[in-house]
């Protein structure tokens, strides 16, 4: 037997931009598989609407579809196509649920299309959880106990037969959004109806609780001869409750015995063929800590996050072979990534442990709330490996947030007792910081084991840790101390810091006491360590392993670590394109990364590949052992960057922008005097360095130019930008954040309002290529990566654009650098201002790649790599064009509610784009609305529900929608305004006022679209937050910004027929 | 306190004891699985080895009375990275510091078992002992030691002892016997004898069992000379069930020579392909002895293979009703998918049975 030839054409489906839940994972996933199978022979007919990720390149042999993923779409596609068969498995649940709609479309069986993996077309156990739970009872399996309800009347049924505490949770909803515990009727009525509300079918799961139990998971390998393989288990640090993508988990399982290992090694691999799968199927179990009882939490039978995290805790190539399986290919034919003559049928010998570290971007949206629960709030993960859970700990935490560099937060040593205690009882994303002030603080193992339910053994960890802290107090430059706090993962600015020295001091005693880093070969296949993977690990507790080869010039490129808000897989995009342009010109590549969902950390994608935190420690570390020629910070975002002076500062030689020119740029006094000396305008800035009495009271502080944008530090901490509108406003601000000083010095800039444009470059010390220039759509919008864009500039005049090519000239002999320059400008009455400058790869190259047609990214390597433009074909400061228009819209995704206060703050977060490409504006963008799963209605009733400085244009477009046909909803003081302007309004409650109120109107499928905006400044109103979260929910489109409004009615207007009587 | 394990080639690996504070030697054996210390350390299949484990974080667990593969241990040592010493488990009665104490096993953590298990791979077996120094005194001790050839006569049952039930009646030839295969025996209702290595043909007729099951246990199969010549008297009269070490004899039995692997495999992740049927399952195995292949004129033929490396991992008499297995389908620790054996021993002497009725 050997892969299939009756099939040509295989469809291919991904999923789409990303939110939380669903994140960058399907990044790596999915472009395993679409490379495996173009590679395999087929012709791959791939649909993503995503930009930012590598699936959706031009591979040979993959047409690539970057349109939306609605059924609309797919049926088009489909029918111009006709592929032989189509694949499910890399799209996440949005797209299983719209693979079941195309079966029931007919359109699968009309045209013969075959499902290949595990069908996840037909509703089966595998794809419906009715069909599961009978599954499960049949067999006898330990499935939780749980029953679906959609009325009230039959809570009395549910609490007979679940006991208390019960698990709510509605059916379907995005990673469980609208849940929680109820401990008795009261709480039990209460969250049911918030479920009810929340869930599309109005449908609740309840289900026995089973918290305090520990959480384990298994990944299973099946292919159609029915041989399996458990690839992959692994324990969550956190109790059952917490929502598995917010939990730090360590592989392989740490607390269990062999006999219970087996045990739920058997029932996942007995699941695993029951639902007749072939690839990869993830299953959950809870398991008791007094007995032996396990339960099943939950089976999925496609690629997902674990799998990501076990492809590389592994260097097993999982979703490669997953398409190789569902290609009729069988596991023992399948190659071993790295054992000569071993096959990918194994199941794998740790000799190393591996920790996955979930990280959440609470930082960036003021006011969030950190409880974790049943409702997944992490935006990424990272990955660290190590030979002990201390080390693994200690790096896990300095790898995601890159200020943070041991187990310690000042808001948090600040708590008092009974703070600290809350916050463990209620855990949230800082309960790991919370457990090691606690132990500082003299509580017991078993004390806080019982608080946090987090079993003994990993807080002893946490103690090991701390104790180790006070040993490195007293015992100051003493060989032994220092050697075990190494072994155990302290950096060398943690240990500097305790021993009140600097870390080139250290780090100097430390080479003299012999104390270096050894690199670990990752090769799962403990019985065979000689085997060569090529992907490392740095540890103290082994020798190393790695002998770093002489024969080329190497290049070492430094990733751009765990997915953010802001910063989704289009970085690594720059960073794996990057790696493959060096590796074409000949170059020995080496990346150090720590992301799991990168698809740069596939196997093989760098000669050598070493995970740690992406901090100067490790870049030092590594660049000691392997001698590279040179260093690349420019392709992995802000992290990479923000090295390059430490880098420098060692004596490596960094290509690209030196340290110097980045801190000309980046630190707001510098700019202003590189903008002045090169006759440039820009914003007028200003620093708060200390704290004021009053800012009402300064001269200065009344005569600023309001409104105002400011930041805080941002070497400390990340905040959003907010805009001020007069000096008490400022002083309100500075009041929230007096609390730590180091939050300054404060940034205020000069509020500028007019047309925005990103423009991105490649400048090689002479010419400049601009490769991309983007506009705006939203005037107001703070972040760039919030804002609507469209692409080509509309209304760019050349003299404006010469000026444009002038300021990257001048910039770039100024500083003196050579390649990738991103740089933000504003237009405002003919004038050109230059809002920022960044001297590294943008966010938008993975973007511009793809519409540009021409590789950006390998042109800009070899300018750095000393290329000159005019040798590679481009004359005279070209700008690449495109033949379409592009649609960029950011995704949106909720913090989720909270489960105890009833629906307090929720926060809107952009966590990823779709893109629309089309002939015209108007279809770009109804093609972006389309992808980013917010269709445009074509008739029924709007709701508006808008801030008071947008009434009166509010007010105009409402009249325009009603022109059209539409018909206008709106809310208190909205509703007010439009019915005396005399608009036909409706008027709708509030939430939780008299019914009907729009929470119910939106879950009845009354209103088709909704359009609101908010105040400045302030906390958005609870009801502002609901609305939004109920809008995603029920796939109502959401409109935020009436700039992005009046490009939706243009769209509208468009399409639409004049249609008035004589 | 410092010690030091020794390798019989001067490799010195430092370390903190734990467990008893003695000196002993043995063969270093290394176990690649991430579970089942306590069972691998109960594992007589073990006996005279110092065994290290290769993931670097054992004792989470404790020891508890439920994973005795024997009451009493007959390791040498045990060397590991981290020692957790405070078990967090329901079951957990004593910590692993204690129970190696009260038996009197020496016990050495903080080793960098990585770098030793490298070593291994690239040198081979090698005998290694603990001791309180590193001097040239102690390696000369070391090369000096002869580790004895008679493991399996230390750790063979010296009496024959019963394992009663009401089904069939089966001699289990102890050669190093592990619980499980007692309990796996006992759970299909066997009425077991349980009889020392060295049986003679005449015990064995005696009893006149329905079947023989030849166990796993450590040290070279040439030296068991007596069990090798009672197993060639006997082999015509009764299925036989070889495991490991007994699939070593029993290929001995029938002329066949095994060869010693130059790393000893202690694995909890074998992939075994059945020959016939294509399927393939994961096993533990513990075996110092391989069989590449099977000579052309052999009465035996291969039944199961390795997925991954060419090796034989099963094999069956042309004539006879007489199977082996390179591996440990009672698990303990490790994977329990090739439970099924034991059924298919069972069914063998089931077999066994109606043929001789028909004979009669």
């Amino acid at each position: 037997m050997s892969k299939r030839t009756d099939l040509n054409k295989i469809l291919v489906i991904g999923s789409g931009p990303y939110v939380v839940g669903q994140s960058t994972e399907f990044d790596y996933l999915g472009t395993e598989t679409v490379v495996t199978l173009a590679q395999a022979g087929y012709h791959v007919i791939l649909v993503n609407s995503n930009p930012a990720t590598n699936m959706t390149d031009r591979y040979p042999n993959v047409s690539v579809y970057l349109e939306p993923i609605t059924l609309k779409f797919l049926t088009e596609i489909i029918r111009k196509e006709l592929p032989d068969a189509i694949l499910a498995n890399v799209g996440g649940q949005t797209t299983i649920n719209l693979v079941l709609q195309l079966r029931q479309s007919g359109l699968l069986d009309q045209l013969n299309i075959q499902t290949i993996g595990t069908d996840l077309t037909h509703q089966n156990p595998a794809t419906d959880v009715d069909q599961f739970q009978d599954l499960m009872a049949q067999l006898q399996l330990p499935l939780l106990n749980s029953l679906l309800i959609n009325d009230q009347g039959q809570i009395p049924q549910a609490i007979e037969r679940l006991g208390w505490p019960i698990m709510v949770r509605p059916v379907n909803s995005i990673g469980g959004t609208g849940g929680g515990l109820a401990e008795n009727r009261a709480q039990l009525e209460k969250v049911f109806n918030q479920a009810t509300a929340i869930s599309p079918f109005h449908q609740v799961a309840l289900s026995q609780s089973v918290l305090g139990a520990k959480e384990i998971e298994f990944e299973v390998l099946r292919d159609h001869a029915d041989q399996v393989a458990a690839i992959f288990n692994c324990e969550q640090l956190n109790q059952v409750g917490i929502h598995s993508g917010d939990s730090i988990a360590l592989a392989p399982i740490q607390t269990l015995t062999d006999r219970q290992v087996q045990s739920l090694r058997e029932m996942a691999i007995n699941i695993t063929r029951q639902l007749n799968v072939i690839g990869s199927c993830n299953i959950q179990f809870a398991v008791d800590t007094k007995t032996n009882q396990v339960w099943i939490l939950k089976a999925t039978a496609r690629l997902g996050r674990t799998s990501a995290f076990a492809a590389k805790a592994l260097g097993y190539p999982l979703a490669k072979v997953a398409a190789l399986l569902a290609v009729g290919l069988r596991l023992d034919e399948i190659d071993h990534p790295y054992e000569q003559g071993s096959t990918a049928l194994v199941e794998p010998a740790f000799d190393y442990l591996v920790c996955k570290f979930p990280g959440w971007s609470f930082d960036r949206v003021s006011g969030a709330d950190r409880t974790l629960g049943a409702e997944m709030k992490a935006t990424g993960e990272v990955m660290v490996f190590d030979r002990n859970v201390e080390a693994a700990i200690l790096k896990g935490v300095r790898s995601y947030n890159l200020r943070i560099d041991h187990l310690w937060k000042a808001e948090i040593a600040a708590l008092d007792d009974d703070q600290l205690t809350a916050y463990l009882i209620h855990p949230t994303d800082e309960e790991i910081f919370c457990l090691a002030e606690a132990l500082r603080r003299g509580y017991s193992v078993t004390d806080l084991s019982h608080i946090s339910k987090i079993d003994a053994f990993f807080i002893q960890k946490i103690k090991n840790i701390v104790q180790l802290e006070q040993e490195l107090v007293d015992h100051k430059a003493e060989i032994d101390v220092l050697k075990r706090a190494k072994y155990y993962g302290f950096s060398d600015l943690e240990i500097s810091r305790l021993w009140e020295i600097t870390t080139d001091q250290l780090r100097i005693f430390r080479q003299e006491a012999k104390i270096e880093p050894g690199f670990q070969e990752i090769n799962s296949i403990a019985s065979n360590p000689l085997v060569h993977s090529q992907q490392f690990f740095i540890t103290y507790a082994t020798e190393n392993e790695m002998t770093a080869s002489e024969s080329k010039e190497k290049v070492l490129v430094i990733g751009s670590g765990p997915t953010k808000v802001g910063q989704g897989s289009e970085v690594d995009y720059e960073t794996v394109h990057g790696l493959e342009e060096l590796r074409r010109l000949g170059y020995e590549t080496i990346l150090l990364n720590n992301n799991p969902d990168a698809y740069s950390t596939s196997v093989n994608l760098a000669d050598h590949l070493y995970y740690a935190p992406i901090n100067a420690e490790a870049v030092l570390n590594i660049a000691a052992i392997e001698q590279p020629t040179y260093v690349i910070t420019q392709l992995g975002g802000k992290s990479a960057s923000k090295l390059t002076a430490a880098l420098e500062r060692a004596g490596l030689k960094i290509l690209g922008a030196s340290g110097a020119a980045l801190n000309q740029v980046h630190e707001p006094e510098k700019m202003q005097r590189l903008l002045a000396d090169l006759h440039l305008l820009g914003p007028r800035i200003r620093q708060i360095t200390e704290p004021l009495a009053d800012a009402t009271s300064q001269e200065w502080a009344r005569q600023l130019p309001y409104p105002i944008l400011i930041h805080p530090n941002p070497e400390h901490r990340f905040s959003p930008t907010e805009i001020l509108k007069s000096a008490a406003d400022l002083q309100h601000y500075l009041t929230r954040f007096n609390r730590d000083l180091a939050n300054y010095p404060f940034t205020i800039r000069e509020f500028l309002s007019g047309d925005k444009y990103e423009v991105d470059g490649i400048y090689d010390g002479e010419q400049v290529l601009i490769t991309g220039i983007m506009e705006h759509l939203e005037h107001s919008s703070l972040h760039s990566g919030d804002a609507m864009t469209i692409s080509p500039a509309r209304n760019l005049s050349d003299s404006m654009l010469s000026q444009i090519k002038q300021v990257f000239l001048a910039v770039g002999q100024q500083l003196g650098m050579r390649g990738f320059m991103n740089i933000r400008f504003l237009v405002k009455d003919d004038l050109l201002y230059v809002l920022a400058i960044d001297l590294k790869g943008s966010r938008n190259l993975a973007f511009i790649n793809k519409m540009t047609r021409e590789s950006i990214i390998a042109l800009g390597v070899k300018v750095l790599m000393g290329s000159r433009l005019t040798a590679l074909g481009y004359q005279n400061n070209p700008v690449l064009t495109t033949a379409n228009v592009h649609v960029r819209i950011p995704v949106y995704s909720f913090t989720k509610i909270n489960q105890r206060q009833k629906l307090a703050k929720a926060q809107m977060k952009t966590t990823g784009e779709a893109i629309g490409s089309d002939l015209t504006f108007e279809k770009a963008l109804y093609k972006a609305l389309e992808a980013a799963r917010q269709p445009l209605p074509a008739y029924g009733r709007i709701l508006f529900s808008v801030a008071s400085h947008d009434l009166s244009r509010g007010l105009e477009m409402a009249q325009r929608f009603k022109r059209l046909g539409y018909q206008i909803v709106a809310t208190a003081h909205t509703a007010t305004k439009f019915q005396r302007s005399g608009l036909a309004t409706d008027f709708v409650h509030d939430i939780g006022q008299r019914q009907p109120d729009i929470a119910t109107e939106i879950s009845q499928g009354k209103i088709q679209m909704v359009i609101n905006t908010t105040e400045w400044r302030g906390p958005v109103s609870m009801s502002g937050a609901l609305l939004r979260e109920l809008s995603v929910m029920h796939n109502v489109p959401l409109i935020t910004t009436l700039d992005e409004a009046e490009a939706i009615l243009t769209v509208l207007e468009s399409r639409a027929f004049a249609i008035e009587p004589l | 306190m410092k010690r030091y394990l020794i390798l019989e080639d001067g490799t010195v690996f430092p370390g903190n004891a734990f467990g008893a504070r003695i000196n002993t030697t043995g063969e270093l054996a290394l176990y690649t699985g991430a579970t089942g210390y306590q069972e691998t350390i109960t594992n007589d299949n073990y006996t005279g080895q110092i065994v290290a484990f290769t993931y670097p974080q054992q004792g989470a667990t404790g020891i508890n009375r439920d994973d005795y593969e024997a009451i009493q241990p007959t390791i040498k040592g045990m060397v590991i990275g981290e020692n957790y010493q405070l078990p967090s488990h329901w079951q957990a009665q004593m910590t692993l510091d204690l129970f190696l104490q009260a038996q009197r096993i020496p016990g050495l953590m903080n080793v960098d078992t990585r770098r030793l298990a490298r070593h291994i791979a690239k040198y081979g077996n090698m005998k290694a002992s603990f001791m309180d120094t590193h001097d040239a005194h102690a390696h000369d001790q070391i090369k000096a030691l002869v580790i004895a050839n008679n493991q399996v006569n230390q750790v063979s049952t010296k009496q024959p002892f019963p394992s009663p039930n009401i089904g069939k009646n089966v001699v289990v030839i102890d050669l190093g016997l592990k619980n499980t295969v007692l309990r796996e025996l006992s759970k299909r209702q066997c009425n077991v004898t349980v009889l020392p290595f060295d049986t003679d043909s005449g015990m064995i007729n005696t009893i006149a069992p329905d079947g023989i099951l030849v166990s796993n246990g450590p040290g070279k199969p040439e030296a068991l000379t007596k069990t090798i010549a009672t197993l060639k008297t006997v082999q015509e009269r009764y299925p036989i069930f070889g495991i490991g070490l007994g699939f070593a004899v029993m290929a001995l039995v029938n002329d066949v020579p095994v060869l010693p692997r130059k790393v000893s495999q202690h694995r909890i992740n074998l992939a075994v392909r059945e020959k016939i049927t294509q399927n393939t399952n994961f096993a533990a195995q513990n075996s110092s002895f391989y069989l590449p292949e099977l000579p052309a004129n052999s009465d035996l033929f291969v039944t199961h293979v390795a997925v991954n490396h060419q090796e034989v991992l099963g094999y069956r008499h042309r004539y006879l009703p007489n199977f082996a297995i390179n591996f440990d389908p009672e698990a303990a620790a490790g994977p329990r998918d090739t439970l099924h054996f034991f059924d298919d021993f069972i069914d063998l002497m089931d077999a066994n049975i109606s043929r001789k009725q028909r004979l009669e």
